[in-house]
């Protein structure tokens, strides 16, 4: 973190046309790797650069996966990947501390968390106890073992998977530990073009293989620098705000949004207009990343389970649609 | 580009503006849309308070306000189940027929609701006892139930014209036309007060309903022409004369309200305008031309004259006219032929030479109106154009004639002796004048040699100045203390007098001879004609027709002298006094002294002498009322160009945003639906539809956009190429829309009448 600080300010800012370029990039390539999924992609992309964390929820086999490790593979960063079982231990993750007989100290060997992008896989397959290891390191951007402070590397991503939550032994993730990703997709069935498209790439070999890095470390925090400097005028953080606040006192919902899910919406609108080579938030931006971004943080009222995703998009949508789009600031 | 489509599914397809455009329906749900009626309702029962001066007691306003009621809460009810919304106002229609039909039926109806035949017949003949109620009565006007019936249709009317305009249309504001309309009816009408309370009470619920129907409050502009609309109505109506108003609002033919009201009234009024025009003209056997009659102001209440209340019999043909009562076959009678062609007269009553015996040359539709005295009239057709030939059997009795016919025993004519609280000084100057008179007849002719021969000037003006124009007993009074006044005071001081002579006496609305064509027989009648005079009633004679104002033509001979002197110098042998009231050598002061017996035909009970172009004498005040109506009209047209105007020549930081302001409200101007809460984005989808992908105004929509969104949301000011863009737009959506679409935009301009932009403040 304070490494992408020093970067941004010591060299200048990316151009949004070379943001957007890159972006291109890493997009198309991904793409031919995932058919026909570009929403999901793109949310993906939006969700590294504003320096949040992904959820990735859907049935097994649509590839969520194979889309956090194409993400991991086009940049050109560091990757590593934790199959969560039921029995996964917390220290597997973060890391322990061994006793060096030669240095008598003890000396600490970093678990799969530290690495720049980390898949987590079927995370809801773990026990609480392990779950929270992970996703405590998600807001501190640091692993405590023993006492130690050891900072995570960045830029740091977490895309986790889950299975809905009917499935046999999963444990739901709680809202507390939702919240903390920045944004939920679901990538759904493809179309038959696409699965035919699929099957023929397949034939030869994966496409994952062919994947090479497109963007360097340096050029991703400087990619992630400009993002933050995307500007947000007044009206569109009232916009933000209103929309948030809508699903406060929503009567279909037991649970609006946090706090945390409007800064959220506002770094990942940021992310959104950076990609789309533009230097400042539209309403139109706000809108596309709602669903995604607070989705998964409404608890509905009287209803649960894999319809209560789309119902909570549905919800979601019904508010922006009704939330006016403020243009100039009210007359005091 | 990248192709950044939304990862949520739903969301692919680009939502569209129409999803959610009705700002009614989207903010007023559930309870709001009853709300809704509720206020079209109660604003409606108000201003129906409003004409309470026009008739007496309260059913008239209650039935109605029912029959309303159930007509707005069927439809409502309907919506409430998800009806569609035309589907509910028709609903609210056929609620609002069967409610009328029980008020109206009289058990004609099955079940008391469902019409038959007998019940349209029923209706007819209901409207017809009301349009006669209505032009014969004044107000305040006692409610029979063919006028109970008439406003309960009415009223249903507007109940479903409201809620079709407000809930299927949805243009709540334009509903101010419907109730503006209903509260300048008691200002049409001449003596009656306008409920000032009950106009801010409609006006208060016409505001609360712009309110509920937006969900917010209304904007300025919406308020302020609102306002105003109804202040200018009010006060233009209310200073027009009567004659004015009446072409306009139809009365002439018998079918406005306004007729209902005493004519006599407001004759001043109408005698000092100027401008007469030629109302008929005729040619006639009688060598000194017809006065021809109108109508008969029988009642006298003490306050004024009017018009027997007689509804129309459907038998009484006039090619079966009565004979005129009570002239005995000794009488000596003139035979006058006379071909009238009737020019800008608009009437329901028939200008006849008296006492008419046979009358050819007009259609069914004309009914004698009783046996009391000839005189025609028609509910269904006006005397505009009317060419007819009418030969007429005027009196012209001998000395001898007269004195024996007074002789004979009287028939009963209290209807015509009835004044009640004539003032002493009347009843003894009465008594003083006839002092010397040897009888009845006498007494007459002493009377109005009182008024042609003594200290009594004419004058218009005199009456309005001192106070008391009019033809009531109080007036009367004064009159006769004055001495000055004109043919309304003459006429009707000599009738009160006679009356408390009994001799039995009402007064002639009509119009004198007129002015002679050369020298021959042909006669033209100017709106200044119109005159009234006093009949008096004598067995042997008939009605015979008195001159009392001075320097309205001559009388005739045999009216010239009494009994006393008994000199028929050449009155028992004169045949040159035909004419059944004067031999008047009218010509001249018809002519000279125009506007002096021109008692308003609009506001008398039958005659309205209107042309179609205006008002008798009143061309500048038809031309100021058509102006006013005309910047009424206006004013939301202004107001909209001044708010464009302000608009696209707003100058940073708030260029482009009074220019896409200008675009939304333009484009709902034209019935485009817009989502108000949708991005500008989104709308800019919407607007695209509307000038088509290819144009170079969708071009100028990109521009102002990416203006709009750099302005508002880029921090980086817009420059002259948004309202360059605008006006590329507003130009494209104008062409792109009916001419119907159009003419309603600028007439009706509803993004004046409703906010759009409801959180954030105009843009200067």
């Amino acid at each position: 973190m304070t490494t992408t600080q020093t970067t941004a300010a010591d060299s200048t800012l990316m151009e949004l046309g070379e943001v957007q370029h890159h972006a291109r990039t890493i997009l198309d390539a991904i793409g031919t790797v995932i058919d026909g999924k570009a929403g999901a992609i793109s949310t993906a992309l939006t969700v590294l650069l504003a320096e949040g964390h992904l959820l990735i929820e859907d049935v097994p086999g649509v590839g969520k996966t194979q889309l956090a490790r194409a993400l991991a593979k086009a940049v050109d960063a560091s990757v590593s990947r934790i199959q969560f079982t039921p029995d996964l231990l917390p220290s597997d993750i973060t890391g322990v501390s061994i006793f060096d007989r030669q240095s008598n100290d003890f000396e600490f060997k970093p678990g799969p968390v530290f690495a720049n992008i980390v898949i987590g896989d079927e995370i809801n397959r773990a026990s609480p106890k392990t779950q929270s290891a992970l996703l405590e390191s998600l807001e501190e951007r640091q692993v405590t073992v023993d006492g130690i402070s050891h900072p995570l590397p960045t830029p740091f991503l977490v895309v986790a998977t889950q299975n809905p939550v009917e499935m046999e032994g999963t444990y739901s993730l709680p809202e507390a530990q939702r919240d903390r990703f920045m944004a939920r997709i679901s990538l759904g069935y493809p179309d038959a073009e696409s699965e035919l498209r699929m099957l023929r790439q397949r034939e030869t070999g994966s496409p994952l293989d062919a994947l090479t890095p497109l963007v360097s470390l340096e050029q991703l925090r400087r990619m992630i620098a400009a993002v933050r400097a995307v500007y947000v005028a007044r009206v569109v953080e009232r916009y933000a705000v209103d929309i948030v606040q809508a699903t406060r006192v929503h009567p279909d919902l037991r649970l609006g949004a946090s706090p945390r899910a409007t800064l959220q919406l506002m770094r990942a609108a940021k992310s959104w207009a950076a990609l789309n080579g533009r230097g400042f938030v539209i309403p139109d931006d706000v809108d596309a990343l709602s669903g995604p971004v607070l989705g998964h943080r409404l608890i509905l009222a009287g209803r649960s389970g894999a319809g209560a995703v789309s119902a909570a998009y549905d919800i979601v949508e019904s508010i922006v649609r009704a939330t006016p789009v403020p243009l100039d600031e009210p007359a005091s | 580009m990248v192709d950044l489509r939304s990862p949520l599914q739903s969301r692919e397809a680009p939502r569209s503006g129409t999803s959610k455009v009705d700002s009614t329906d989207r903010f007023a749900p559930g309870n709001a849309r009853w709300l809704l009626s509720t206020v079209l309702w109660l604003t409606l029962v108000f201003a129906l308070a409003s004409l309470h001066p026009l008739f007496q007691g309260a059913v008239w306003w209650f039935v109605p306000a029912l029959v309303s009621a159930a007509v707005l809460a069927a439809s409502a009810a309907a919506r409430a189940a998800h009806w569609p919304s035309a589907v509910a106002s028709l609903a609210g229609l056929v609620v609002g027929g069967l409610a009328t039909t029980l008020v109206v039926s009289g058990g004609t109806a099955i079940l008391g609701v469902i019409p038959t035949a007998e019940t349209l017949e029923r209706v007819r003949v209901l409207a017809a006892q009301a349009q006669d109620s209505i032009v014969s009565d004044q107000a305040p006007i006692a409610v029979s139930d063919a006028m109970l019936g008439v406003v309960v249709v009415a009223v249903a009317a507007a109940a479903v014209v409201l809620d079709v305009v407000a809930r299927v249309c949805k243009m709540p504001a334009l509903t101010g036309v419907l109730y503006a309309v209903v509260i300048v009816v008691p200002s049409l009408i001449p003596d009656v007060a306008p409920s000032w309370a009950w106009v801010v009470a409609t006006v208060v619920g016409y505001l609360a309903l712009l309110i509920v129907s937006s969900g917010r409050r209304p904007s300025r502009a919406g308020v302020v022409s609102g306002l105003a609309a109804v202040v200018v109505a009010g006060v233009v109506t209310s200073l027009l004369p009567t004659s004015l108003i009446a072409p306009i609002t139809g009365v002439g033919s018998g079918t406005g309200i306004s007729t209902g009201v005493n004519p006599v009234i407001n004759l001043g009024d109408d005698l000092r305008r100027g401008d007469p025009i030629t109302v008929l003209s005729y040619r006639s056997s009688a060598p000194e031309g017809d006065y021809l009659k109108l109508v008969d102001l029988v009642d006298f209440s003490g306050t004024r004259w009017s018009p027997a209340s007689t509804q129309l019999d459907r038998r009484n043909s006039v090619d079966d006219l009565p004979a005129a009562p009570g002239i005995s076959t000794s009488t000596r009678r003139d035979t006058v032929t006379t071909d009238v062609s009737v020019n800008l007269l608009r009437s329901p009553y028939l200008p006849l030479p008296v006492p008419a015996t046979k009358i050819t040359g007009i259609s069914d539709a004309w009914k004698y109106v009783d046996d009391s005295g000839v005189t025609v009239r028609s509910t269904s057709e006006g005397s505009q154009g009317l060419d007819y030939r009418v030969t007429s059997r005027p009196v012209d009795p001998t000395r001898e004639q007269i004195v024996s016919a007074l002789a004979q025993p009287s028939d009963d004519l209290s209807a015509y002796l009835d004044v009640d609280g004539v003032p002493a000084s009347i009843t003894r100057l009465a008594s003083s004048v006839t002092a010397d008179s040897a009888n009845p007849f006498d007494a007459a002719v002493a009377l109005q040699n009182y008024f042609r021969n003594g200290d009594f000037s004419y004058s218009e003006d005199t009456p309005v100045r001192e106070g008391y124009d009019g033809s009531g007993l109080d007036m009367v009074e004064t009159f006769l203390q004055r001495k000055s006044g004109y043919c309304v005071h003459f006429a009707s001081a000599m009738a009160v007098m006679a009356r408390t002579l009994d001799i039995p006496s009402r007064i002639a609305v009509g119009f004198l001879p007129g002015t002679r064509v050369g020298s021959g027989e042909e006669w033209t009648v100017s709106s200044n004609d119109l005159h009234t005079w006093p009949e008096l009633y004598f067995q042997g004679l008939g009605w015979v027709p008195f001159e009392p104002t001075v320097g309205m033509g001559t009388t005739s001979s045999y009216l010239q002298e009494t009994g006393a002197e008994a000199t028929p110098s050449a009155g028992a042998t004169d045949p040159a006094s035909p004419s059944a009231s004067a031999t008047p050598t009218a010509s001249a002061p018809s002519a000279a002294t125009p506007t002096s017996t021109a008692s308003d035909p609009s506001s008398t009970a039958g005659a309205s002498a209107s042309s179609g172009a205006g008002g008798i004498g009143g061309t500048p005040l038809v031309v100021g009322g058509v102006a006013a109506l005309v910047v009424v009209l206006a004013l939301p047209w202004w107001l909209r160009m001044g708010r464009r105007r302000r608009r696209l020549g707003q100058g940073p930081p708030d260029a482009a945003l009074s220019a896409w302001r200008e675009v939304i409200d333009t484009a709902r101007d034209l019935g485009i639906s817009v989502d108000q809460a949708a991005t500008p984005q989104q709308t800019a989808t919407v607007l695209l539809a509307s000038v088509g992908a290819q144009s170079s105004a969708a071009a100028a929509l990109d521009t102002l956009t990416a203006a709009l969104s750099r302005e508002r949301f880029g921090g980086v000011p817009a420059g002259e190429e948004a309202s360059r863009s605008a006006r590329a737009i507003l130009s494209a959506l104008r062409s792109g829309s009916s001419g119907f679409e159009r003419a309603r935009a600028s007439l009706v301009p509803r993004s004046l009448f409703v906010q759009a932009h409801p959180r954030t403040a105009e843009g200067a």
